[in-house]
């Protein structure tokens, strides 16, 4: 059965059972690779703001990051990637979830909940501001990345109260 | 409104670790140890497995404070 470390961040890994080691490895497993496409974007991203940053003058065109130029094109499939491993990774956590008992799955729940409650509510809130011209409409990377901070942020919180 | 335990004497009077209760009653040592210092209340079919497990009336683990 689990036991959480570091506030929540981990588990103590031997006293997880075989099945649920070989759940939540699988599950990280795909997570990760269900992310390398995000991180080739992002990174993209990174660089862009770097090299403006650090572009001796300024307006100067930005040079695709290498990573992203050595996948030019290949977009439709990157997101093919992370769509299925991460339903992959998702079942597989689904199913390590259900092996563990209430005090987890009540952290769990509720940081889920909490996290899909406040996006949502940032999310009015931004697509309002958006529509009065005051900021950019919000990307869906910027709201999935938004709920993944929350969930992470209510999860120590639940932690931290429950466990 | 919060909930009072006696679980630590009972586990102590029946010579039992936290990791041995969790073991018969299907939870994590941590629950166990979340429940005994008040940070997590059970829910009743956990609270029930207790006291079955201790063979003693779930009033006589579990009480409202107040």
């Amino acid at each position: 059965m689990y036991e959480f470390t570091m506030g929540g961040a981990w588990f103590k890994w031997s006293l997880l059972d075989a099945a649920s080691k070989r759940l939540a490895a699988g599950s990280f497993a795909a997570a990760t690779i269900a992310a390398v496409p995000l991180g080739i974007y992002v990174s993209n991203i990174g660089h862009a703001v770097g090299y403006r940053l650090g572009a001796a003058a300024a307006g100067a065109p930005v040079e695709r990051a290498p990573a992203s130029a050595m996948l030019a094109g290949a977009e439709p499939w990157m997101a093919w990637i992370t769509l299925i491993f991460g339903i992959v990774s998702a079942v597989l956590w689904w199913r390590f979830s259900r092996r563990q008992d209430e005090m987890f799955n009540r952290v769990q729940n509720w940081a889920l909940g909490m996290g899909g409650g406040w996006t949502m509510a940032a999310c009015f809130v931004w697509i309002a501001l958006a529509s009065a011209g005051a900021v950019a409409m919000p990307s869906t990377i910027a709201i999935a990345a938004l709920f993944y901070v929350l969930l992470f942020a209510f999860w120590f919180v639940a932690v931290k109260r429950w466990a | 409104m919060g909930v009072t335990t006696t679980l630590p004497a009972l586990r102590a009077a029946g010579k039992l670790t936290q990791a041995d209760l969790a073991r018969a009653v299907g939870v994590s040592r941590q629950t166990i140890n979340s429940i005994e210092t008040g940070r997590f209340e059970p829910s009743l079919s956990l609270a029930l497995t207790i006291a079955r497990h201790f063979e003693r009336p779930l009033e006589e683990i579990f009480a409202l404070e107040g």
